[in-house]
């Protein structure tokens, strides 16, 4: 053991010529021990190191070039990299993180540039249109297949963020209160126009043209109610979608094709349910034979 | 447990840190395993509710959809109203499946519906 010490302390610069030989051989294990740990940690990074001899000045110069490669990136996509979440912010270091926050853009900003935050990251993602591969990225070599995995759980996390800070910060406190009474509205419009229409309309006409009018109307409405409809709780899904490798902006577009889909349902089955409530009361009270 | 908890630590108040450090440092011992036993059981016991609560949930789905299947299965003929078939149109054979009337409503199609009213009704609750 301290034999191995002392060819460790053979490669670095040995302690001072003033110890004792006691506190010379607990100095000698000490950078033993940190040679150790360092040796651990970049094997576990993936650095490996061609020679034993040359290992701590190697050793820093590849992680003092991997930080250059992330410090040399462009700006731009520095601020893109920050919106998109934290764990490829701690790829391009704490500067990055710290405005993470700060230069948040709109939805569509963020997923047009997508594809080439990720070109810059450290493994290629499914979802990146191929048309925009950078000319650096091709010679890179393949990285594990734990980096794609964990990369790809970055962009379910991404995605997650998204949805999360979608809205405007000054919206979140009665967000949730609007969204209800926006549903509410709904639900109680369809009511009332499915009793108007057993009182007055469905003699001339099908039942279902006054609702397809009063979902055009609700389209046009819901501008000027604030939208808070897309909310974490697809999480599990859209990380498995995005885990799968479909795009995140399809996925975005898909549940928010999925959601107005489900409104409109319920609409329906609330005003079907009115009507033939309305029906059944009105045969009943008036005997009324349509 | 709970209060004997409680009891040791009013106990633990009493007592000079400084005049009786064993015993006050074995009665903190004690308390600090009584507070780790305790924590173990109420874990124990939330895993146990959240157990029986799965499979109770697991039961009502399942008692739900053979009551659906049985209705559906006793009524797949009889319309659960009629009205003119002008009225649905242009969905009427959609509305009146399975029983194939003209203007009827179905039991399928009326399930459905009053699932999601009831959901509906049921959501400030949940």
């Amino acid at each position: 053991m301290e034999e191995d010490g002392g060819g460790a302390a053979a490669a670095t610069p040995g302690p001072p010529a003033g110890l004792s030989a006691s506190q010379r051989r607990a100095e000698l294990r000490r950078r033993k021990l940190l040679m150790n740990s360092e040796e651990r940690i970049n094997r576990i990074m993936g650095f490996h190191r061609p020679a034993a001899k040359d290992d701590d000045s190697h050793g820093e110069s590849k992680l003092q070039h991997e930080q250059d490669k992330s410090n040399s990136l462009p700006v731009p996509s520095v601020s893109k990299r920050i919106v998109l979440g934290d764990s490829v912010c701690n790829m391009a270091g704490p500067a990055d993180h710290a405005g993470s926050m700060v230069d948040l853009k709109g939805d569509k900003d963020l997923f047009s540039k997508t594809p080439e935050l990720l070109n810059e990251g450290t493994s290629e993602l499914r979802h990146r249109t191929r048309g925009e591969l950078p000319s650096e990225a091709a010679p890179r070599p393949p990285r594990h297949g734990l980096e794609q995995y964990l990369s790809r759980f970055d962009e379910a996390l991404k995605l997650r963020n998204q949805l999360m800070h979608e809205k405007p910060s000054q919206e979140n406190g009665n967000a949730v209160e609007e969204f209800d009474s926006f549903r509410i509205f709904r639900l109680v419009g369809c009511a009332l126009l499915a009793i108007a229409v057993r009182a007055f309309v469905c003699k001339y006409l099908s039942i279902f043209a006054p609702f397809l009018t009063l979902q055009l109307a609700y389209m046009g409405l819901s501008k000027y109610f604030p939208k808070s409809e897309k909310k974490v709780k697809t999480t599990v899904l859209t990380a498995a979608l995005l885990l799968s490798g479909i795009p995140a902006e399809v996925i975005s577009r898909s549940m928010d094709t999925y959601s107005k889909m489900g409104d409109v349902f319920t609409d329906l089955c609330v005003y079907f349910f009115t009507f033939i409530f309305c029906h059944e009361l009105a045969l009943f009270f008036g005997s009324e034979v349509p | 447990m709970r209060a004997e908890i409680q009891n040791m630590k009013q106990e633990l108040s009493t007592i000079s840190m400084m005049d009786e450090f064993a015993r006050y440092a074995r009665l903190e011992r004690k308390i600090n395993k009584m507070t780790d036993k305790l924590k173990t059981h109420v874990k124990a016991r939330t895993a146990q509710l959240a157990k029986i609560k799965w499979v109770i949930n697991i039961v009502f789905y399942i008692l739900q959809a053979a009551l659906m299947i049985s209705l559906i299965w006793k009524y797949y003929s009889e319309p659960v109203t009629v009205l003119p078939s002008k009225w649905l149109a242009p969905l009427e054979r959609l509305v009146a499946f399975p029983t194939g009337v003209a203007g009827g409503v179905g039991i399928t199609c009326w399930l459905v519906v009053c699932n999601k009213v009831v959901a509906i009704m049921l959501h400030p609750f949940s």
